[in-house]
């Protein structure tokens, strides 16, 4: 079960690899609940799969409020 | 009698006595075969396939080749072990002559052990060693946070590390700027203490 949810949006300003420097990410961090303890989950995504992510909430929101 | 012990030591190890004794009757083909499954085992090669042939090839019986393996491999072991500063040449032979080995298996085993394939037996003797797994390949990326769900305007850079292990295990963490310039004095310590080090001659001996 996610007991909490961060977002932090970032641009990358250097690296070692041979990419596009100014590449804009989102990183989610849910914290899950597994029994007693709780787990730390990360996640990077680029902007389009961060869209993706949000009209998928988006559509969950929408089902769940047809039912309450 | 020669007044000093066998490069095998004080008392020879069972399974090279045995070795000896068997290859009193061995094809001088058949044992180079072998002697070359043994070396490649050593450096440290998939050699199933290989043993598989010599097994099947049907002189031996399957006890002999055993006790002949194990031999050649304690005999290399014990011969790779000592530095060529330490052990010479003639004094190998020497030893292997008190075993009563023919001369031209006492040649292979020297081109073995004094020959040009020598230095990749050691290198491979040095990665067999008990070692922890060490850093295959290291990434970096400098991000600065835009905003986060507690700052609106954050404007943090960090430091994203990725180290992939030689077991195959990757490691993910951020550095702190704070971290990073302990890391990077770290660094310089050790390279300078890396170079003293190779200085002093302690490590330079000889016997």
């Amino acid at each position: 079960m996610t007991v909490d949810v961060l977002l932090q949006s970032s641009v990358t300003v250097g690296t070692s690899e041979l990419q596009k420097v100014g590449n804009i990410f989102l990183q989610l961090k849910l914290v899950v609940r597994k029994g007693n303890s709780t787990e730390n989950v990360y996640m990077e995504l680029t902007l389009p799969q961060f869209y993706n992510f949000l009209h998928e909430m988006e559509r969950a929101k929408a089902s769940m409020d047809c039912f309450s | 009698m020669a007044d000093r012990t066998s490069f095998l030591g004080g008392r020879i190890p069972v399974e090279v006595e045995i070795m000896a004794k068997h290859l009193k009757d061995l094809d001088k083909d058949f044992f180079r075969k072998i002697l070359k499954v043994v070396v490649n085992a050593v450096e440290g090669k998939d050699c199933r396939d290989s043993l598989k042939s010599l097994a099947d090839n049907g002189t031996l019986s399957e006890e002999q080749l055993s006790h002949i393996i194990t031999g050649i491999h304690g005999l290399l072991k014990e011969a790779l072990r000592l530095p060529t500063s330490s052990l010479k040449q003639e004094i190998f032979k020497e030893d292997l002559r008190e075993l009563r080995i023919s001369e031209e298996f006492i040649a292979d085993f020297a081109s073995v052990v004094f020959g040009n394939r020598r230095a990749s037996l050691e290198a491979a003797a040095v990665e067999h060693g008990p070692r922890l797994p060490t850093v295959e390949d290291i990434r970096w990326r400098v991000d600065v946070a835009i905003s986060t769900s507690s700052l609106a305007r954050a404007l943090q850079p960090s430091i994203l590390m990725q180290m992939k292990l030689t077991d195959g295990s990757s490691h993910r963490f951020e550095v702190p700027v704070s971290k990073f310039q302990d890391l990077r004095y770290n660094v310089a310590l050790i390279l300078k203490e890396m170079n003293d080090l190779e200085k002093k001659s302690i490590l330079k001996i000889q016997d």
